[in-house]
């Protein structure tokens, strides 16, 4: 009893209680140190490469400090971050509006389903479990012009195109992303649906609002917490998307598909210039903590509207 | 009179026979003796060269005791494994299957070691059985680097025109000459269910590696080694890629994502009319249980531009990597797989030609219809280097200058940027590439 009134005592004080009482350094300890060596060390690596012209195959010690001359340069030279991040904002914002309509849309429906949702969320997981680089290579053969794709679009007399063109590369790209992904904002919005509490719903039909009235003035609302979850682990996971767009077009056709994952892989492997890669890997990740960031903040709006 | 002269003829041809392989035998005896014991690691990718050398370790190691494990990867992985780690001691590997464009970079990074020493001792690679001066010359000297040799060429190959003979003759067509004429004839086999040209153009090394092959017939140029010069911004060049926009409207739909194997698959599905494309693949094209064409297609060397008709070389080939163990066995391997002696088994084994002799033998010929035809592009390839120019430029930083001159090379292709930008804009960023 008593500990547990020392426990809420220290809790208003901040960081005091990691010196006066150690049994929290015991069970924050080992935590603490695996996260240190798995994400900052890492970290600390990209960012002091950043500041150095360190070339692929030669220890980090070795290469000269040029302060920020890699981040001055990133915009012009071998690779352009500029197109690379508007190609990977158009790439993963279409692909997440559209995952998220398509994804709530299933879900609705499936919560109105009387049988065999079972069967339905076994079929949604499919995609999602294929290895990203095999999705790419099944992809390629779809997408190629006597594909797939475009037999499906010749069923319904739709003339054959070309998804391999530099015009529909990132078209195509967001067709493999949503087919693969849109389960997953499937899986996790029906069963978000599930949980909401039923009297609010039933409290507005009763005062003679219809379905789509008791979605979109109950339901949607309450599931936001969950959507913008959903959301953030998307795109974060699209922003570092490479598998899939290597496997494809290997940034190509022209520059159409450089994301900045792919720009990313030039810099290190094909220009061997590993300082200039880490300086896009560490926007990379101020890019992905900023979305993150936004959707945080957005997150807590919504709960303090509720 | 008849039976005299074949008694002579088959008593001749048995001596020589018996006398290789005992001399085979000798050489895999004193190996025996020396190395027996030995293990090595062989760092492959996957490529019908890698299943030729496989199909001899078996042999080798019955009768030398040298165990040897095959550690294989994709090209990509194997090349940057090796470009990463060649100098640590950690990685395990005696022998590295080294493509023709990193062996500049191995010699600079002084990843392998320096053959020459050792292939003249007797022990190790046997001039006759080993047959040094029967590799096809020119795939050899791609691994010579300052006059040293880096790596034993086992997967050589050229660029050539493959066609398809009854779709020719159906038009009443003949092998082009020339470049223009090659356009006209794409032209007119293109169909809406025949592509007219096919190749790998995708953007990246292999846009370079088919720019290449046009840049020296239309007067362009790369890079000027010797005084560290990006030639790139030239007539020449702009005229090469303006030629390669021609040919985009006869090439298959999404043909400016082609990479090699589907212009090769292309091809062997009879979906393309013509083919500029590596020899390596022809043996795949004629495979009957693979490929729908095989028997109706026909090989030529390639047709000439305004300032001549070139091809080049690439392949693989074996190096020992410094940090070995094994460093004698390692050598003594390599020669016995890339041998004179085993050549033909090799290529029987589905190993890419890579030795004069198997090439030039009548037999061999009528046999692959391709071998004449890559005889002859080989030639096209050593008046290359006859005016001192290659389609691989000799240097440690052809990977990065390859690199962008793949991607700017493929947005002029594709009409992201005009040639005259994407040609300055290559020359500058390469310019740097040499000043660094």
């Amino acid at each position: 009893m008593n500990k547990t009134k020392v426990y809420s005592e220290n809790s208003k004080r901040g960081f005091a209680p990691f010196f006066e009482n150690k049994e929290y350094l015991f069970y924050i300890g080992p935590a603490f140190i695996v996260t240190f060596i798995l994400m900052f060390l890492p970290l600390c690596q990209i960012i002091i490469g950043s500041l150095h012209k360190w070339e692929f195959g030669k220890p980090l010690f070795e290469s000269s400090f040029v302060g920020l001359k890699n981040y001055l340069e990133l915009n012009y030279g071998y690779v352009s971050f500029g197109k690379s991040l508007k190609l990977t904002a158009i790439y993963g914002f279409g692909s997440l509006i559209i995952e998220l309509c398509l994804g709530l849309l299933v879900a609705v429906l499936l919560t109105n389903l009387r049988r065999a949702r079972g069967l339905f969320s076994a079929i949604f997981i499919i995609p999602i479990v294929i290895m990203p680089a095999m999705v790419g290579l099944t992809w390629k053969m779809y997408l190629s012009y006597d594909g797939l794709v475009n037999w499906v679009l010749s069923l319904f007399f739709i003339p054959k195109v070309n998804w391999m063109g530099s015009d529909l590369a990132l078209v195509s790209l967001i067709l493999v992303d949503v087919w693969q992904w849109t389960p997953f904002f499937i899986l996790i919005l029906f069963a978000g649906l599930q949980t909401l509490p039923k009297d609010p719903v039933d409290a507005i039909r009763v005062d003679g609002a219809n379905a789509f009235q008791a979605f979109y003035y109950i339901k949607l609302p309450l599931l936001t917490p969950l959507i913008i979850i959903v959301c953030i682990l998307r795109i974060m996971e699209i922003i570092r998307n490479f598998d899939i767009v290597f496997a494809i077009y290997q940034g190509g056709p022209g520059s159409a598909t450089e994301t900045l994952p792919i720009a990313v892989w030039r810099m290190f492997m094909s220009q061997r210039q590993v300082g200039m890669g880490s300086a896009f890997s560490f926007i990379l990740i101020i890019l992905s903590f900023f979305i993150a960031l936004v959707f945080i903040n957005f997150l807590k709006k919504t709960r303090v509207t509720h | 009179m008849i039976k005299k002269l074949l008694c002579i003829f088959f008593g001749t041809f048995l001596t020589c026979s018996f006398a290789k392989a005992d001399a085979v035998d000798d050489w895999l005896a004193g190996l025996k003796s020396k190395f027996s014991g030995t293990e090595l690691v062989f760092a492959m990718t996957s490529h019908p060269g890698t299943d030729g050398i496989q199909a001899l370790s078996t042999e080798f190691t019955e009768k030398t005791g040298i165990k040897i494990t095959f550690d294989i990867m994709g090209e990509g992985q194997l090349i940057d494994k090796t470009l990463l780690e060649c100098q640590s001691e950690d990685l395990k590997w005696d022998v590295i299957m080294i493509a023709a464009e990193t062996s500049p970079q191995m010699l600079h990074d002084n990843c392998t070691i320096p053959l020459d020493d050792y292939l003249t001792d007797q022990t190790l690679a046997p001039s006759e059985p080993f047959g040094i001066d029967d590799y096809v010359p020119a795939y050899l000297s791609l691994f010579k680097m300052d006059g040293k040799i880096v790596a034993l060429p086992f997967a050589g190959e050229t660029v050539f025109l493959t066609y398809r003979k009854d779709l020719f003759d159906a038009q009443g067509l003949s092998v082009p000459k020339t470049w223009d004429e090659f356009l006209s004839h794409a032209k007119k086999l293109k169909t809406d269910d025949v592509a007219g040209v096919v190749m790998r153009i995708g953007r990246g090394w292999e846009f370079t590696y088919m720019w290449s092959i046009f840049i020296y017939p239309f007067g362009g140029d790369m890079v000027d080694l010797d005084s560290n010069k990006a030639l790139i911004n030239n007539a020449g060049n702009a005229a090469s890629l303006e030629y390669l926009q021609k040919l985009l409207p006869y090439g298959p739909v999404g043909f400016e994502s082609y990479h090699w194997d589907t212009a090769m698959s292309a091809i062997m599905e009879g979906k393309a009319a013509m083919s500029v494309e590596a020899s390596a693949l022809a043996g795949e094209y004629e495979n009957p249980d693979k490929s729908r064409t095989a028997g109706k297609l026909a090989y030529a060397p390639l047709p000439s531009g305004p300032a001549g008709a070139y091809s080049g070389v690439w392949g693989w080939g074996l190096g020992v990597k410094k940090t070995s163990k094994n460093a004698e066995a390692a050598i003594a391997a390599i020669a016995y797989f890339t041998s004179k002696a085993k050549h033909q088994e090799y290529v029987n084994a589905g190993g890419p030609v890579s030795r004069t002799h198997v090439m030039a033998d009548p037999a061999n010929q009528a046999k692959h219809p391709y071998y004449q035809a890559t005889l002859d592009t080989l030639e096209q390839a050593a008046a290359l280097y006859a005016i001192g120019k290659s389609a691989v430029p000799k240097t440690e930083k052809w990977f990065q200058i390859s690199d962008v001159m793949g991607v700017f090379g493929s947005e002029a292709f594709v009409g992201e940027r005009s040639i005259d930008n994407a040609l300055s804009e290559m020359n500058a960023q390469v310019q740097k590439i040499l000043d660094e």
